[in-house]
């Protein structure tokens, strides 16, 4: 029997780094106080982990057998089947993978970011005013609060902090497969 | 004696609800009910022992949120221990899917009854949970989310061993994802059936036939191991990892006959660069029947029969051309 324990050790593991690393980045760059940047980083974290693993049981499920046997050879033995068709090398696969997955998170943490701020505005101005709540969570609304530079050095924020974890944890990975 | 007598009053002084509504109650009606869930019949009988499920798990949620197990003073167990509950009652039955789908929920499970409790007053007025309270759920749903993500994980990787029985018996030294946590060999490499399914259609084919006939095969072997290939994948439950397997055979002049090396080689997923392979070695060798007979008049060339004699299957070894 085999267990994923590595798997779910290693993952709390990055999620404990990219939580530290966006958090800082929130703290510093943003202004935020400790305390909630690191709340936002860990909310946002916690959030783009468990969308990319509901997003990897669905494509699990639709893939090829062969492309699946690929897949399970890399979750197994940390490499793709030797000599085997043109997959041998890095698959292109594998990158426009990792792009999707590292824009799909900027874009998590950018929308994440910014329902969370929302919530804590409305809460401190308004806190009783449910149903205006509600009504206010068009996408006009949102983005009215915030004015457009802060908007542009937030998404500038984001985008750094998710490129310093992603390649942090790249750098880790290949040292762990050397 | 006066031991057992007092952790008879302890427990009684326990089990007595102080009041009518508490979670003794509901206890003991739970118990009530699978006691005269015992008595009926069909469908009354599972009808009653769903309330006693029912009853538990609200004694049980009251019990744990009146005394609840804390780590740090912070993080309350308690809503696991209903969830567990919960998750056994909704997937009760006794099969393999609901037993995975049970663990899958618990996590939800849990979430759900910790949040509950927020959505209401101190006397059970629905509210609009209070900020810290939101925040605490939103946590836990995404926490326990993962966490049910990480026991299907579990279950997928088992479904998975299921198909690729192979790779069990390859090193996991260099996976980022799995590590065996026990060695058992409970399931063969699927080139050891496909070579026994050779055997015994091999055996049906040639054993004790004429040797004219026995020779007539190995001619066309080519053709007849295709035509067992094809039967074996009609009448074995197909396994993925079935494509991943090439049959290979040699057949090399020994005393008195042939010898047949038929080889299954794994090219699926592996943890080197070299194929793997398993080997069955059969000889076929050439018997008078003279003996049997009893009959010296007859040639014995010309009513000799072939013996086939295999080896059991090789272990799972290194491929080298």
């Amino acid at each position: 029997m085999l267990s994923p324990l590595r798997a779910i050790v290693t993952q709390f593991l990055f999620l404990l780094l990219s939580t530290a690393i966006e958090g800082y980045f929130f703290y510093s760059q943003l202004q935020f106080s400790h305390k909630k940047s690191i709340h936002y980083s860990l909310t946002l974290n916690l959030l783009s982990t468990l969308i990319g693993w509901l997003s990897f049981f669905y494509v699990q499920g639709v893939l090829s057998r062969s492309i699946k046997a690929q897949l399970l050879s890399f979750i197994f033995f940390n490499r793709f089947i030797p000599n085997h068709s043109a997959l041998n090398q890095i698959p292109i696969e594998l990158i426009l993978i990792a792009f999707t997955a590292f824009f799909a998170t900027f874009l998590i943490h950018y929308q994440g970011l910014k329902y969370l701020e929302y919530f804590n505005q409305k809460d401190k101005t308004q806190p009783s005013s449910n149903r205006k709540l509600r009504r206010g969570l068009s996408r006009r609304s949102l983005s009215r609060n915030v004015p457009l530079t802060e908007t542009a050095s937030r998404s500038r924020t984001i985008l750094f902090a998710n490129a310093c974890s992603f390649s942090l944890i790249l750098i880790l990975l290949s040292l762990q497969s050397l | 004696m006066d031991i057992f007598l007092k952790i008879w009053k302890d427990f009684l002084d326990i089990v007595t609800p102080p009041r009518a509504f508490s979670w003794q109650t509901f206890i003991l009606l739970s118990v009530f009910s699978w006691q005269m869930s015992y008595f009926a019949t069909d469908w009354v009988q599972n009808f009653i022992a769903s309330f006693g499920w029912i009853f538990l798990i609200f004694g049980v949620a009251w019990l744990t949120t009146e005394n609840p197990i804390k780590i740090n003073d912070r993080l309350s167990l308690s809503p696991w221990f209903t969830g567990a509950l919960m998750a056994v009652f909704f997937f009760r039955d006794h099969r393999i899917e609901t037993f995975h789908l049970a663990w899958i929920s618990f996590p939800i499970f849990a979430t759900i009854v910790a949040a509950i409790p927020t959505f209401f007053t101190d006397d059970l007025r629905p509210i609009r949970p209070k900020d810290a309270d939101i925040e605490k759920i939103v946590f836990l749903t995404l926490a326990n989310g993962i966490i049910s993500c990480w026991i299907s994980f579990h279950f997928l990787i088992q479904d998975y061993l299921l198909e690729y029985p192979t790779v069990l018996q390859d090193n996991f030294q260099r996976s980022a994802f799995v590590n065996p946590v026990e060695t058992n060999t409970l399931f063969l490499p699927r080139g050891v059936v496909i070579l026994n399914f050779i055997e015994s259609r091999l055996l049906e084919a040639i054993n004790q036939k004429p040797w004219s006939e026995v020779e007539r095969w190995l001619l066309e072997k080519e053709q007849n191991l295709q035509m067992i290939k094809q039967e074996f994948l009609q009448q074995v439950a197909p396994l993925d990892e079935d494509t991943w397997w090439r049959l290979n055979h040699q057949t090399t002049s020994i005393q008195n006959g042939y010898e047949l090396v038929l080889k299954a080689i794994w090219v699926g997923p592996r943890s080197q660069d070299p194929m793997y392979f398993v080997e069955k070695r059969c000889q076929i060798q050439r018997r008078g029947t003279v003996a049997s007979l009893g009959n010296s008049l007859v040639q014995s060339s010309d009513i000799s029969i072939g013996e086939v004699v295999c080896q059991a299957v090789t272990n799972l070894a290194v491929y080298r051309q």
